[in-house]
């Protein structure tokens, strides 16, 4: 994900297009002309997104593909950067069409607005993926300043930073030490066993930390402006079961491709046959989202077949019993087993890569554990943060823990405002000898 | 709401600057610090009279001791590792607050392609702890933008934010800060940072043979920056009325290749743009006497030995001392607050006249040999070593000979403690060059001279005590 100035004609002609399209559609009489100015806006969002990011990976699996026939094809690639944000303002005006022309929205007339709407700083760059049903009535209100919506926006950069640079990203030294494959070096293959478990178990809650830091980053500074984002995760790792999960991680993205693409597709509608297709068509284009290679591919299939496997049992499910603490506890670790399996592929760089990691990751040889990256007092720390976080979020299940803080008097919280920032600032993982801890999510 | 904020960001400034003034998350005192503590010793009673500004190879080629023992001057290194001429401007901003030079000498590697926005890894370090060991608040409110990305400015201004991860990769350095006293600390210390005590090795010699120099002079360009840094240095120092000159600290000359068209350059920008001396080292390279133990093995960024030091030292003092820019300089040898700053120092016997006492264990002055008055013979107490010393005035000689006398006498000693009649031979030292004498010298271990029974200087190709007057 990268930058460069002439990239803003990307966004200002999405915002042209999808702008024009919306208004069109809502004054054209007939569905066929209407149907025509949606597809145009399809067309020139889909068509950015493909040309960007989706062209080259396009050619090589042709050539890939016909390679294996013996058939030489030496597509021509594009040497362009992936522009920041395509992925989410594309979803986002794609959404603002798609509405219109269902009839679920009313066009703006204000392009000020919509293009507020397309670029609105907080969530531009990795989401969440808003709807305009959600933020443009939000423009047309006046804010004033407020001190609790303030604070509470404060509080919740607060805790996005803490958890991004005290502990996403020394989490990321030990992920990014066992999975580096550089261009000059593949320095994967010199971890097996309990090195490759233990990262692929840090990188789980490095994604989940990661994203959702920036996603508390990102409400807290829109609610600051006074605006409301809807939230993007909902305490993931203590989900009941695979379609719990998909409803409290990245739910911006999940009820994006629920709404534009699994429901239109028919949902659970037609039959368990296009159910179950419908569901691997959704999460393999979720996949696909998220990067255009066979390995996002891949991720996206295999959890669609997790969802297909709910899907029967499910069927078969008949009592209710009650959640009990030890009942949550497993299931949130069944949750975690298939979901960090799963991200095998998402976070390896190659897909010769994710096979090598399912064939000698184990639970034995814990031997170099502190020769990871990461010293014997940082892995206790990260060790210890994650035990906490995954507690806190617990307790975030049962109770407000932000009102919790908030009812307790003011030197409690100070003293907590004031340890946060300071944890932040010298116990945060940056500086001279701590490389790219840019976020995850910047890069889709 | 406002107050609130105002309180937290209060208590969190105060934590920093807490932990900053306790040097928890500091490193030892390193030469950068060394080097800024010493330039503060000086005073408006004791002004440095020539500060030398440049970089690693300025510090490891100048000796401001032996400079000021040869010169009578009260002179100073400020040299930073990695150092540009950006850099050495704002360094010598500061350093005019403290001081205020006669002449400032100018280290020219320092007028290279760097930017500010270069510099990585250690050079990056090396400007945050130039940067730290500043004093000067406005001064260094003045450098932050010129030298720092905004995103630095937390790591230039504060050291424990700048090394936080101590916490986690360096406990044992935050323990021994937190032990460590208050240290008054006396030395002499003159900017000079010794680094390389032996030569170049046969394997870079036989890279240089197979490879050929590692550095190219056409390729050696000057960025705009530093341009503009020395425009704004040549400025400060006229406006303040300091004499500026420049000089080059060599490489061995098989290290280089092309430097003629570097030479233009530096040639063209120094002597013809802004007319000022160049003594470029370099260009007119002594291949007699800066030979391989001279300089630092390596083939990559080449620095001087102690030997090249001396040598290079001692050819600027020449330069400076013959110059026509050296008329404000003064002569500070008979002066008290001087000599006691100076007094034993390295070089300072080679360059004054040896008193008897701690320093000084043997003297004889005027010593008539057959042909010559050798001017004085004595022993001299250096920090591990004795050095058995005799100066021969340069009129007594010429000057195309002295490499082959040595100086040849008979003296009732104690060796280990036991009374021995013995003769010593002093060769020809070509290190040390003072002003009026030539210097013929040789280290000793456990030597007692009672008196000097007989001297000559005797001519070793000739193989006859022979000298001849010019």
């Amino acid at each position: 994900m990268s930058w460069k100035a002439e990239y803003i004609i990307l966004i200002v002609a999405s915002t042209l297009v999808d702008f024009g399209a919306g208004l069109a559609i809502e004054n054209v009489d007939s569905k066929k002309k209407k149907k025509v100015w949606l597809f145009l806006s399809l067309f020139v969002n889909l068509g950015l997104l493909f040309t960007f990011k989706y062209w080259n990976f396009f050619n090589e699996s042709i050539r890939d593909t016909l390679n294996l026939f013996s058939i030489q094809f030496d597509p021509s690639t594009l040497k362009l950067l992936l522009p920041v944000g395509i992925s989410f303002y594309t979803f986002q005006t794609l959404s603002y069409t798609i509405d219109i022309y269902y009839g679920k929205i009313k066009p703006i007339k204000h392009i000020g607005i919509f293009a507020t709407y397309v670029s609105f700083f907080p969530q531009l760059v990795a989401g969440p993926i808003e709807r305009a049903k959600h933020l443009i009535p939000q423009f047309y209100n006046k804010v004033t300043f407020e001190y609790e919506r303030v604070k509470n926006g404060l509080l919740l950069m607060l805790w996005g930073f803490f958890v991004k640079i005290v502990i996403a990203d020394r989490v990321a030294i030990l992920v990014n030490t066992v999975y580096k494959h550089d261009e000059s070096y593949n320095y994967l293959l010199d971890h097996t066993g309990a090195s490759l478990f233990i990262a692929s178990f840090f990188f789980m809650f490095q994604l989940y930390l990661d994203f959702s830091a920036y996603s508390n980053i990102a409400i807290g500074a829109a609610r600051v402006l006074g605006f409301d984002l809807q939230s993007n995760f909902r305490r993931p790792y203590w989900a009941t079961s695979i379609s719990d999960f998909w409803h409290r991680w990245h739910i911006s993205l999940s009820t994006w491709f629920r709404d534009y693409v699994y429901i239109p597709l028919g949902g659970n509608k037609r039959g368990i046959k296009r159910h179950l297709i419908n569901l691997l068509i959704t999460f393999l284009l979720s996949g696909l989202w998220h990067g255009a290679s066979w390995n996002f591919a891949l991720w996206g299939l295999l959890n669609g077949l997790f969802l297909i496997v709910q899907v029967f049992i499910d069927r078969k499910k008949t009592s209710k019993k009650p959640k009990t603490f030890i009942k949550r506890l497993l299931q949130s670790a069944l949750i975690m087993l298939l979901w960090g399996g799963s991200l095998i592929f998402f976070r390896a760089q190659t897909f010769d890569d994710a096979i090598y990691v399912f064939q000698n990751i184990s639970l034995t040889g814990w031997d170099n554990l502190y020769e990871l990256g990461l010293t014997v007092s940082e892995f206790k720390f990260v060790f210890y943060c994650l035990v906490g976080i995954y507690i806190l979020d617990y307790i975030q299940e049962k109770q407000d823990l932000y009102k919790f803080l908030a009812d307790r008097n003011i030197v409690i919280r100070f003293a907590v405002y004031i340890t946060a920032i300071l944890m932040i600032i010298y116990l945060g993982a940056y500086g001279e000898d701590v490389s790219d801890n840019q976020f995850l999510y910047f890069q889709f | 709401m406002l107050i609130k904020i105002v309180v937290i960001i209060i208590v969190v400034l105060g934590t920093i600057y807490y932990l900053d003034a306790s040097k928890l998350f500091s490193f030892d005192e390193d030469h950068v610090e060394k080097r800024w503590n010493g330039i503060y010793k000086f005073t408006d009673e004791n002004e440095i009279d020539l500060l030398i500004l440049g970089n690693s190879k300025t510090y490891c080629g100048i000796n401001p001791k032996t400079m000021s023992s040869r010169l009578g001057l009260n002179t100073f290194v400020l040299a930073t590792p990695n150092g540009s001429l950006t850099q050495c401007y704002y360094n010598l901003r500061e350093a005019l607050t403290i001081c205020k030079p006669k002449m400032v000498a100018i280290e020219v590697t320092t007028l290279n392609s760097s930017t500010m926005a270069d510099k990585e890894g250690s050079g990056k370090s090396f400007l945050y702890k130039d940067f730290d060991a500043r004093r000067n608040i406005y001064e260094k409110v003045i450098t932050t933008p010129e030298w720092f990305d905004i995103e630095e400015y937390a790591f230039a201004w504060s050291t424990s934010i700048r090394n936080h991860n101590f916490l986690f990769t360096n406990t044992k350095q935050i323990q021994k800060n937190k032990e460590k006293k208050e240290i008054i600390n006396n030395e002499l210390y003159l900017g000079r940072y010794v680094r390389f005590t032996s030569g170049i090795e046969d394997s870079i010699l036989n890279k240089y043979k197979s490879d050929g120099p590692s550095v190219n002079g056409d390729s050696l360009t000057i960025s705009d920056e530093q341009l503009n840094s020395l425009q704004l240095l040549i400025d400060l120092l006229e406006d303040n009325n300091i004499q500026p000159v420049f000089f080059t600290i060599p490489v061995y000359k098989e290290h280089i290749k092309n430097y003629h068209t570097r030479y233009e350059i530096l040639l063209n920008l120094i002597e013809k743009e802004y007319e000022y001396e160049l003594f470029d080292f370099q260009q007119f390279y002594q291949e007699d006497l800066l030979t391989s133990h001279c300089f630092e093995n390596t083939y990559g960024n080449q620095h001087m030995t102690y030997l090249g030091s001396l040598i290079v030292t001692y050819n600027l003092s020449d330069s400076i001392q013959n110059s026509t820019q050296s008329m404000g300089l003064p002569n500070r040898k008979g002066d008290q607050v001087w000599h006691n700053m100076f007094y034993g120092e390295e070089s300072y016997f080679y360059n004054n006249p040896m008193i008897l006492g701690n320093k000084v264990l043997f003297v004889q002055n005027e010593i008539n040999t057959e042909n010559c008055t050798i001017k004085e013979v004595g022993i001299v107490q250096e920090e591990k070593v004795q050095i058995i010393m005799a100066k021969i005035p340069k009129s007594s000689i010429l000057e195309n000979e002295k490499e082959d006398l040595e100086v040849q006498i008979i003296v009732d000693a104690k060796l280990k403690g036991t009374p021995k009649k013995i003769q010593v031979n002093l060769p020809f030292n070509k290190y040390h060059k003072p002003g009026e004498h030539y210097i013929y010298s040789m280290p000793a271990k456990n030597l007692e001279f009672i008196k000097i029974l007989q001297a000559k200087v005797v001519n070793t190709k000739l193989s006859t005590p022979t000298i001849s007057k010019p």
